[in-house]
């Protein structure tokens, strides 16, 4: 009860409230908004964020995470676009019912899925905690090290099609990490004798240019779009409670949002893809999917609002981001000082109760703003393209610069954003990247730690946790072998 | 009459469209591979009676085959895909494509280089509303709201987070009250 309480005096404090609201309702213009997202917004906020107490810091990050996907079914539903890349299959049955007529009823589902999943999400993390505070402390250097391998093997192996340059964007990723001085010895890798190589290349500087400069300049380069202000009738209040009609869609699409949340380097791309895959199949309506169901919308929207409390858990638990955003939020705690890991728990329990209590608070903030205020905010949807890349690249500059001004500093995030952009035009993966240079690092202090304590190759795996991870790595490579094997058959055999 | 579903199935969100680019670009990264492996003797110590997982080069080494192998995979790929299909978006127009962001580059850059001298708000206001008339809006109204934009940027950032962002050499020329508000908040 203490605990409870002091999480609860730490969010009554004035910064936590300010950062509660301006995170929620940052988040929600930010998702609404076709081509910003919530990685450019969080990259060019993040050296902000380093001059606020850690939870502070976070809770705006996070309300940015979350909420962007609330106010991404906005443009999904009205616009046919989605405001985040997770939100495009609420477009599927979203801009059917709006052409029907139904956008009210829609946004209203949309909102409704995406408070649930996000409050089902908090509520495992809560439910989940014991067991995570029990277990973390067996995490050593071996588990970590597995962990993280782990997670760098599920995300080259979820990019289907793609796993050759996923998997070399990930060794790129990892490579850039090594540049400069290596940790132990201090001997110079990969420098050229260049002074402003010696000091490394900042992930930071480098999550700027792939996320926010790139998609500056994908937009600056591209067209307008002419779309009219969407406009949506009164009554989204009314309609909000239509979704607990559909608990089973509710609860199953929530519950994969968790589990790939959880998992290193799944994201929330798969977790909708498999809710809406099972949603369909075990609908009593499936031929309504793809014309206007609102299971459709509510599988897709409540999955991907699951996962950004769920992404937590491997980063508060092991210090291993699963994904690009938390990989930047892992940078916020580095710089406080508070190591996120199995220790967190024992040491800082209240910081883990606060930080629960802020993303309960997140959702609720951001639910009431969209009913209040969805009408107003199809205002900022058609906003033209160009123009919007003018404020990001306006906005990059000072994520950039306030790190360590630093021109070298820009020069190279003009460079990752180049990178990027060419990256986004030929629908090639960003995140191996981010997740080769934040997993690689880890990977290397830890390999260096319980290589101490190995003598042969299977000393790795001589604990029931390690042994545990290794397997589930050799689970997936085997499944992702036989399934591209059998994919391969099919082709070669066409019926 | 119903109207035809917008999707088939959620299949098709996970098929991007082929941009036959893809080409450029996995030769470029083969070849950046290739010229780090080359560079690996040059730009990697060894340390002398460690083992292979504890020399200071291993995770650079690793990576560097690491982009090679699948590398050299991805470029088998998309050179069979290029030579199966004639579809997909032609490489000429997306090279350039590619190209012409160097122009934003330089708009990005310049930008960087003038901050220092002229100091943030002027830089920012300069380079947004400079920046909105080269992109073609000529309108008073996007003009006005780049100017807004600027001060809100410039007010959010340095005035209220206290971004460690220098005060410009310009502002030294200002008379000293003046001079004291600009150094400190923007």
């Amino acid at each position: 009860m203490d605990l409870l309480f002091s999480a609860l005096e730490m969010l009554a404090r004035w910064d936590i409230l300010i950062a509660l609201v301006a995170g929620s309702l940052g988040g929600i213009i930010i998702g609404a908004i076709p081509g910003v997202g919530p990685a450019v917004a969080i990259a060019i906020l993040l050296p902000a964020t380093y001059a606020m107490e850690p939870l502070t810091g976070l809770t705006l990050l996070l309300g940015i995470y979350g909420s962007s996907m609330f106010g991404g079914a906005l443009p999904a539903i009205l616009l046919n676009t989605p405001g985040t890349a997770v939100n495009a299959l609420t477009t599927y049955d979203g801009y059917p019912m709006t052409r029907r007529g139904e956008a009210t009823r829609a946004i209203s589902l949309a909102y409704g899925a995406s408070f649930c999943g996000g409050v089902i999400s908090v509520l495992a993390l809560i439910a989940l905690s014991p067991l995570l505070a029990s277990i973390a402390p067996n995490f050593g250097a071996k588990e970590i090290f597995l962990a993280a391998l782990l997670g760098m093997v599920l995300v080259v192996i979820v990019h289907r099609g793609q796993n050759m340059a996923a998997g070399a964007l990930l060794c790129f990723g990892i490579f850039i990490n090594t540049i400069g001085l290596e940790p132990i010895r201090y001997s110079k890798r990969f420098t050229f004798d260049q002074t402003w190589l010696a000091s490394g290349i900042d992930v930071i500087v480098v999550v700027l240019g792939l996320f926010a400069l790139s998609q500056a300049f994908v937009l600056l380069l591209g067209e307008d779009q002419d779309a009219a202000e969407p406009k949506i009738g009164r009554g989204v209040f009314q309609h909000l409670f239509e979704v607990l009609r559909f608990p089973k869609t509710v609860l199953s699409s929530s519950g994969f949002g968790v589990i790939f949340g959880i998992i290193p380097g799944v994201g929330e791309f798969l977790a909708q893809f498999f809710s809406y895959s099972l949603a369909q199949k075990t609908s009593k309506t499936p031929e309504e999917f793809g014309n206007g169901s609102p299971e459709g919308i509510i599988a897709s929207e409540a999955a991907n609002n699951a996962v950004p409390a769920a992404a937590m858990i491997p980063l508060l638990a092991l210090g291993i981001p699963g994904e690009a955003l938390t990989a930047m939020m892992l940078t916020v705690f580095y710089v406080h000082n508070v190591i996120p890991g199995p220790g967190l728990f024992e040491q800082r329990p209240e910081f883990i109760l606060g930080l629960y209590l802020c993303l309960l608070a997140l959702n609720v903030l951001a639910l009431v703003f969209l009913i209040l205020f969805s009408r107003q905010l199809t205002r900022v949807i058609i906003i033209p393209n160009r123009y919007l890349g003018m404020i990001i690249l306006t906005l990059s500059f000072v994520g950039v610069y306030a790190l360590r001004n630093s021109v070298t500093d820009c020069a190279i995030a003009a460079g990752f954003g180049v990178l990027g952009m060419v990256l986004k035009r030929l629908n090639l993966p960003i995140v191996p990247i981010i997740l080769g240079m934040v997993l690689g690092g880890i990977m290397e202090v830890k390999l260096r730690i319980a290589l101490a304590n190995v003598q042969t190759p299977l000393d790795m795996i001589n604990r029931p946790i390690a042994a545990t991870i290794f397997g589930l790595i050799v689970l997936a490579v085997t499944l992702h072998l036989i399934s591209v094997f059998r994919l391969r058959k099919a082709l070669s055999n066409p019926v | 009459m119903p109207q035809e579903p917008e999707h088939q199935d959620a299949i098709g969100i996970i098929e991007p469209p082929h941009v036959r680019a893809e080409l450029a670009f996995s030769v470029a990264a083969f070849l950046f591979a290739v010229f780090l492996w080359f560079n690996t003797g040059a730009e990697l110590k060894t340390a002398k009676g460690a083992s292979a997982l504890n020399q200071p080069g291993f995770w650079s080494l690793l990576s560097i085959y690491g982009m090679l192998g699948f590398g050299v995979m991805n470029l088998g790929i998309c050179i069979r895909r290029n030579l199966s299909t004639r579809q997909g978006a032609p490489m000429g127009p997306e090279l350039l494509f590619w190209l012409r962001s160097a122009e934003f580059t330089g708009w990005f850059l310049a930008y960087v280089l003038i901050v220092p001298r002229l100091g943030y708000l002027p830089s920012t206001l300069l380079f947004s509303t400079a920046l909105t008339l080269r992109l073609g809006y000529r309108s008073a109204r996007f003009l006005w709201v780049s100017v807004g934009l600027s001060l809100a940027v410039v007010l959010f950032f340095r005035s209220f987070l206290q971004v460690k962002i220098p005060a410009g050499a310009a502002y030294e020329l200002l008379p000293a009250g003046l001079r004291n508000l600009f150094l400190i908040y923007l």
